[in-house]
């Protein structure tokens, strides 16, 4: 199959420090990727890379067959769509002026601009100014214009980062429709429970390299440890190994009526990724 | 360039023109200054207005309306991110300063027309003035987008303001003060604004030249700032 997005070996050096030391991914048409990885893992330099706003120091990269270096023509801007806290809006202008701008500009139908916004749910505050907006209804106007001509492949660098529940589940729901509708798309989070939801494949990039690479059931399967976990009523909490000379104890301990709960130790994504780096997001 | 994209970036910058207080303020200066003007002229009961207050006049316009406008304009998309959202949109940079040239030029003629329209100045210019205000007019596009493009952000620009005024507005005053021979005159003679004084008063090939000299200086530092901002590390 012809991937969408092929990247090998990719390097960004800024000055001596070296932010990406060779990593490499492949995305398929539809497919949900997540870039997972600490505060200056190098997530939002991946993205810059390849939304050409910086340039590689190594390796390659393809996204829709463009090479790097057709990364600034309109051919290739005009197929993918980007949000990420460095996107603006005008903030004198309403809500529909904004995407009027970007409607103009992109030559789509004027009806489309009342349709995404019904879509995030923002036609009402459509006659707003953007200043008098609030965060989460900014990031759904930024959304709309990063939608608005339906890009096969979206870039979004946090789409969800500090923002209220509502909202964030707002944009997971637009989110997954545009998979549906075979949108490829790659995001960076913070938000384990985020990548589990919507992606198909995650990266673990720690330092500039990938630690892990796979689905999110598949990293969760490969670090979860043979013990169980048991809760007492008392509050008490103790893991037992899972092998055969606790064979009787826990067999035991299933009938017991001191106990909550028997659990097996199935890491979350989250978990995982403190395992494979060795500290906490964020 | 592209129409579509000009179009695009015109109507946007009108609306947002229009909304914008610190900028809608500005062609209101040119016409209060030709006003004030023409109230001393009376009072003095003098016949005509002098011709270097009629220069003080247009170049207000063009200084304090056509270049503060363009420049703020591109300072305020480089404050607050916006112009990169543009260039990653079927934008160029080019339809970009064409659609806001567009949006001040406009603003800056019709304070212009007003602020002429109080002096009399349409019965005092002749033909050879309006060369020289086209010829200006380019000067100040050039002028603004340079340094709208490299400031970061608007407060840069008002700082910038200040020695504009002062070398572009106020330059033909010097010679009410200077007499004739005196080397600043020599060297006020060529600030833009003075050579359109001169060829007004005398056409001859010297403030011609001196304003295209003026319009090369100009275009070389737009294109390296412009060249700049496209790449943009
Ligand atoms: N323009 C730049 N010049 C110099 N160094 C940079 C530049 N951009 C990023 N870096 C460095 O590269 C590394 C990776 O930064 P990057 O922004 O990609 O991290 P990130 O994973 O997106 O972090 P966060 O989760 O905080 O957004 C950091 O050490 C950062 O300081
Ligand atoms: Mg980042």
């Amino acid at each position: 199959m012809n991937h969408v997005i092929n990247v090998s070996q990719l390097e960004k050096k800024f000055g001596k420090h070296h932010a990406l030391k060779g990593i490499g991914f492949k995305l398929e048409p539809g497919e949900v990727f997540g870039l997972l990885g600490p505060s200056g893992s190098g997530k939002t330099t991946t993205i810059r890379i390849l939304i050409g706003e910086l340039k590689k120091s190594g390796g390659s990269i393809e996204v829709l067959g463009f090479g790097s270096k057709e990364f600034t023509k309109n051919e290739y801007l005009t197929q993918i769509g980007i949000l990420s806290d460095r996107s603006a809006l005008y903030d004198r202008l309403t809500v529909q002026d904004n995407l009027q701008l970007f409607r103009r500009l992109y030559q789509v139908e004027e009806s489309v601009i009342d349709r995404v916004l019904k879509d995030v749910g923002l036609y009402n505050d459509r006659k707003k100014k953007v200043k008098d907006l609030s965060k989460g209804m900014k990031q759904r106007v930024l959304l709309c214009k990063a939608i608005m001509h339906k890009p096969k492949v979206m870039f979004l660098d946090e789409p969800t980062s500090a923002l209220d529940p509502a909202t964030t589940s707002k944009i997971h729901e637009i989110l997954e429709e545009l998979k549906a509708q075979g949108t490829t798309i790659l995001l960076t989070t913070h938000d384990m429970e985020e990548a589990t939801k919507l992606c198909d494949n995650v990266a673990l990039l720690d330092d500039g390299v990938f630690k892990e690479y796979g689905t999110p059931e598949s990293l969760r399967l490969k670090y979860k440890e043979d013990t169980m976990h048991v809760m007492y009523k008392d509050g008490k909490e103790e893991t037992i190994k899972r092998n055969v000379e606790n064979k009787e104890r826990l067999a035991d301990l299933m009938v017991d009526e001191n106990v909550l709960k028997i659990s097996s130790d199935y890491p979350s994504l989250g978990e995982v990724f403190i395992k494979v780096t060795g500290r906490e997001l964020v | 360039m592209n129409m579509n994209n000009v179009n695009a970036i015109f109507q946007k910058d009108l609306k947002d023109f229009m909304a914008n207080m610190s900028l809608l303020v500005l062609p209101i200066l040119p016409i209060v200054i030709a006003w004030l003007y023409n109230q001393t002229v009376e009072t003095a009961g003098e016949v005509s207005m002098p011709i270097e207050m009629i220069y003080t006049i247009i170049a207000m316009a063009f200084a304090a309306v056509m270049f503060m406008s363009i420049a703020t304009m591109f300072a305020e998309e480089n404050e607050k991110h916006t112009l990169r959202g543009l260039l990653q949109s079927p934008a160029s940079i080019i339809d970009i300063i064409v659609g806001k040239v567009i949006v001040s030029l406009f603003i800056t003629l019709v304070s212009l027309a007003i602020a002429l329209f109080i002096v009399d100045g349409y019965e005092i210019l002749k033909p050879i003035d309006y060369l020289g205000m086209f010829l200006f007019m380019i000067i100040i596009t050039f002028m603004g987008v340079a340094v709208g493009l490299a400031a970061k952000s608007v407060g840069t620009v008002s700082a910038y303001s200040l020695p504009v005024m002062f070398g572009l507005v106020f330059s033909p005053m010097i010679n009410n003060f200077v007499e004739e021979g005196h080397v600043l005159r020599t060297i006020v003679d060529y600030l833009p604004v003075n050579a359109m004084v001169n060829l007004h008063n005398e056409i001859t090939w010297q403030p011609i030249l001196v304003l295209f000299g003026w319009i090369v200086a100009m275009g070389i530092l737009a294109v390296i700032v412009i060249s700049r901002a496209k790449k943009d590390d």
